[in-house]
């Protein structure tokens, strides 16, 4: 085996979108694990959210024939998802092979009991240690690094342990990528450059339609003065700087005085666009001081040159050819790809459901970006096809996630932001990627030998989100939260306005509730023990029985108490209950930040109209098999049991899951 | 000028034609070995051979004067004052041939960059082209044509920048072979050639220029654009090239320099150069 | 260096007064100079909440 070669990633780390001077921190050997032959073979198509309902009904009218063929070849079930039903939590699920007792991911946002802010749950971000300072420059001694949150062994490092080689795609909830000798490049959970989820730029001379504080995006006020508009794409914080400045890159665009077409010139490239074209991917290099700077790419698109000039900027994407975080194992795996296929979407979530939602992007536009995410993941899929020869294949789709988030408004009636109008264009754009997602499986099926085994599965289905639950507004109404100002409600976020020393419980994220724990929170009321106990029962309890006055309905479908669903040495990490929302209602938009709307039911009226932070049992995901499946009611964790089992490894005692088939049988 | 300037580039053309579908390290370790022997030679006609030789005697002379007498500290000393003495007379010698060099190696470097320095197109491939009108003439108001020859598909409308008195299109490749643009200019043509290949190297000139002795110089890739006609400079924005070396891409012009001189003092002794 | 004037409670400048010099500080205003310093250095190290928002909001769960 040759040596291992000390990384040097992370010249340039974020610290919760800070860029911070970190140095090398993890081991990664440079070239790929495992050559041994495997007996057996794997291939698993993670479909995020394709949900069983839909899936078999298009399957049943013969819309979807790879999956029907392959429900035929073997079995179709319903897949158990986790207690939440978020990506993060359930791909951790999957695996660990474990529930969130013992991987500690429970909600895309935790919360820092010592301050009660919410903070990202998947990574964490220590800067430089020591540092020195020369005039304004701060030099980093000592390297910083990305910490993966999620605990727990994933299954490939299993594998590994066994000699079996794996290739992993793009899996959620694995960023930075587990230490591994395998092949793996993460997926959701991976920032932009500016350490964020996502933030776009957008640069108009019509910035009185647009609120300027939108989630996700920056609104940039522009001049068209001459046929031009100077202006910049902000880009990381230089933490090299002792004020810590935004690192930035000036461009010019070049109108032409009548035709609809613009030059854009950054740094030394040009390119040209018509009004309604997307540049493909652009790298653009921040300067930090003369010797370091940090690579991204992003993508131009000019939606409009008159009367109103307007210029989306895609979030800036880590490059793959010279990343600035770690996002593959080994880092030349990144290399490679982009070697072959160019820039690539390196973002977790790539397609920009924020601008779609800010009207920033129209539908047709949104669909044109998501588009380019597909094909990249289908070109890429077909090469990692190609080259698979043993162990395992896990590949990942993010397309049918993201489009039925923010499509599901075209296909119910019911819900307040149907467009009879929009659903007569757009109304089959969920359909249209379920037809996507079977071409996928096609191409899966025609690789498949009789040793192979084809699993499909989705983490969680999805169903409309129709109504908001403001559950901190509720927690208010019910006595459990107490504000200091009443005439202030609703105003801000992170519970400025919120009496702690009166407040019996709270609710970050988007299916937990905490208990104000004395002890554990900083200004914790409520003792551990019995009284903490009853309580947690009690709002359980009410929180099942509250009726939406509008539609009769119990918009809180399940309240799990933690203590009784989760196992595992992280259980303990927890919100002391989780909610399972009923179909049709999720969390408000405004509650899992920590801010207190007047009412505790709004309709939602946004484009993002679909989603699976529900009670588990109205959303399951799904698994499709070309072997019979002998488990009634399969969970996600038992897919990871059925992959070392496939490989005739143990399973380890933390693991929860049993293997879905019955493989001795002939 | 023209007239130079094609004679000099067809040499440039027979020499590196059969490699063109070669590695392109192929065609480099040619041109570098070419001009290694070409500086040879220049060197031995120009500079005083004679003379070097015995500079370089006298140099190793009094390096092992240095030796002998090192317990002697005047001794030593004169001796490194000779050596520096020497040194400089060296230096002097190789003046001369520096200056007979340094014209044909600038002007075979201009060639070379044709050769090395860009990628040419291919099929799906977009490029932009731009058009400068000579000083005085506006865009907006100067009748311009673009007509590319059939392959070629113009993406955009001109676009026009009134400040800097350019005209730029955006195009693609659509069928790959030899092309050509012709821009009529108030009813007047220039023609552009267009470079789409497969070929590993291939000879592609980005910028053609108007008449002007200095210009033509910098730019001879293709005939001068008439005097008469309005338009100062027809470039397409052609990829830059880079050189593969194991993973790292370096410009040409640094893989040129060292086999050069790698070449040139491989086959000094063969040519019986003294250096 | 720029000077101002800060108002503190009597009690409090008492306790400055005490804890100064048991903590072996040549002066109250080294002590309060050192608390302020220590404290500010937490801030800047925390992000703002907006900016938390701000990255959080990309997510698309959350407005």
């Amino acid at each position: 085996m040759s040596p291992f070669n000390r990384r040097e990633f992370l010249k340039l780390g974020l610290t919760g979108g800070c860029l911070i001077a970190v140095g090398g921190s993890q081991d990664i050997i440079t070239r790929v694990f495992g050559k041994a032959e495997t007996p057996k073979k794997v291939i698993i198509l993670g479909l995020d959210g394709i949900d069983p309902h839909l899936l078999e009904t298009w399957m049943n009218q013969g819309k979807l024939p790879a999956f029907q063929k392959l429900r035929s070849q073997g079995d179709f079930r319903p897949l158990r998802t986790s207690i939440p039903p978020q990506s993060p939590v359930a791909w951790s699920n999957f695996i660990t092979g474990t529930n969130p007792g013992g991987h500690g991911i429970f909600d895309f946002i935790h919360r820092n009991p010592e301050n009660y802010i919410p903070i990202f749950s998947a990574a964490a971000t220590e800067g430089a240690k020591r540092t020195i300072s020369v005039g304004d420059i701060v030099l980093p001694i000592s390297g910083g690094k990305v910490n993966l949150l999620r605990k727990g062994k994933a299954f490939w490092q299993h594998l590994e342990e066994n000699n079996i080689p794996a290739t992993i795609f793009k899996i959620p909830s694995n960023y930075p990528p587990a230490v591994t000798k395998q092949r793996t490049i993460s997926g959701m959970g991976t920032p932009d450059i500016l350490g964020s989820y996502g933030i776009f730029n957008y640069y108009t001379t019509d910035t009185a339609k647009i609120n300027e504080d939108i989630g996700g995006g920056r609104i940039h006020e522009v001049y068209v003065i001459g046929n031009q508009v100077e202006a910049k794409l902000p880009g990381p914080i230089n933490s090299f700087k002792k004020d810590r400045p935004e690192a930035s890159i000036n461009f010019k665009v070049f109108i032409d005085p009548i035709h609809p077409v613009a030059k854009i010139r950054i740094h030394d490239q040009e390119f040209i666009l018509n009004e309604g074209e997307w540049s493909g991917w652009k790298r653009v290099r921040f300067s930090m001081i003369p010797t370091q700077s940090v690579s991204g790419i992003c993508m131009f698109y000019l939606k409009q040159v008159r009367p109103e000039f307007k210029l989306y900027v895609s979030p800036i994407n880590i490059d793959p050819g010279d990343a600035a975080l770690p996002i593959s194992t080994p880092k030349s795996y990144a290399e490679e790809l982009e070697k072959r296929f160019g820039a690539f979407f390196t973002k977790g979530l790539p397609a920009d459901t924020s601008a779609l939602d800010n009207d920033v992007l129209d539908d047709g536009e949104f669909l044109q970006q998501d588009d380019f995410v597909l094909k990249e993941r289908v070109d890429m899929f077909e090469y990692e096809l190609s080259r698979f020869e043993s162990g395992l294949l896990f590949y990942y789709v993010s397309s049918t996630d993201q489009r039925q988030h923010m499509f599901w408004r075209l296909i119910d009636k019911e819900h307040p932001s149907y467009d009879p109008k929009l659903a007569s264009k757009y109304g089959n754009a969920i359909e249209n990627i379920y037809i996507e997602a079977d071409k996928i499986v096609d191409k899966a099926l025609a690789k498949v030998d009789k040793d192979t085994i084809l699993m499909v599965m989705s983490d969680h289905g999805f169903t409309p989100f129709r109504y908001c639950f403001n559950l901190n507004t509720w927690l208010k109404e019910n006595g459990y939260l107490r504000l200091i100002n009443e005439w202030k409600q609703g105003q801000d976020s992170f519970f400025l306005n919120t009496d702690w020393s009166k407040t019996q419980s709270y609710a970050i994220g988007l299916n937990g509730l905490y208990i104000n724990q004395k002890g554990r929170e900083a200004e914790g009321i409520v003792p551990q023990g019995k009284t903490k106990e009853t309580l947690v029962r009690e709002i359980a309890h009410k929180l099942e029985s509250f009726k939406d006055p509008k539609t009769g309905e119990h918009p809180v479908l399940r309240a799990f108490v933690a203590k009784d669903v989760y196992t595992g040495s992280y259980a303990s990490e927890a919100p002391d209950i989780i909610l399972g929302y009923n179909r049709g209602y999720r969390v408000s938009w405004a509650s899992p930040l920590g801010r207190i709307p007047k009412n505790i039911i709004e309709p939602n009226t946004e484009k993002w109209s679909g989603d699976h932070c529900m009670a588990p049992e109205v959303i399951p995901g799904i698994v499709l098999a070309n072997r019979k499946i002998v488990l009634r009611f399969p969970a996600l964790y038992d897919l990871t049991a059925t992959i070392l089992e496939i490989f005739g490894i143990k399973k380890p005692k933390d693991m929860i899951g049993q293997s879905i088939f019955n493989l001795r049988r002939p | 000028m023209w007239f130079f300037n094609s004679i000099f580039g067809k040499i440039f053309e027979f020499i590196f034609i059969p490699f063109s579908k070669m590695n392109p390290w192929i065609g480099m370790a040619v041109a570098s070995f070419l001009t290694g022997i070409f500086m040879l030679a220049i060197f031995r006609w120009t500079s005083n051979q004679e003379g070097i030789r015995n500079v370089k005697n006298k140099i190793k002379a009094h390096l092992l004067e240095i030796r002998l007498y090192k317990d002697n500290l005047s001794l030593s000393l004169k001796a490194q004052g000779n050596i520096l003495r020497y040194n400089l007379k060296y230096v002097g010698y190789s003046a001369k041939p520096m200056v007979f060099m340094i014209i044909p190696i600038v002007l075979i470097i201009i060639q070379l960059n044709f050769w090395f320095g860009y990628e040419s197109l291919s099929k799906g491939q977009n490029f932009i082209l731009k058009v400068k009108l000579k000083q005085g003439y506006n865009p907006l108001h100067t009748n311009i044509v673009l007509k590319p020859s059939s392959g070629i598909i113009i993406e955009t409308p001109p676009l026009r920048i009134e400040e800097e008195g350019e005209i730029d299109w955006r195009l693609a490749v659509a069928e790959e072979g030899s092309s050509n643009l012709q821009i009529l200019v108030n009813g007047q043509s220039a023609i552009k050639t267009l470079t789409v290949s497969q070929n590993s190297i291939c000879r592609i000139s980005p910028i053609k220029v108007q008449h002007n002795i200095f210009q033509e110089i910098l730019y001879p890739g293709e005939p001068p654009i008439k005097k008469d006609i309005p338009i100062q400079s027809i470039e397409i924005k052609y990829p830059q090239k880079r050189m593969n070396l194991f993973g790292w891409h370096i410009h040409w012009i640094i893989a040129y320099f060292i086999l050069s001189i790698i070449f040139g003092f491989a086959f000094k002794g063969f040519l019986k150069v003294e250096i | 260096m720029a000077k101002g004037k800060v108002k503190l409670d009597k009690d409090l400048l008492e306790k400055v007064k005490k804890y100064a010099e048991l903590s072996g500080y040549s002066s109250m205003e080294e002590f309060i100079t050192h608390c302020l310093e220590k404290e500010i250095a937490k801030l800047e190290d925390s992000d703002s909440e907006e900016e938390i928002k701000k990255k959080l909001k990309g997510l698309g769960y959350i407005s």
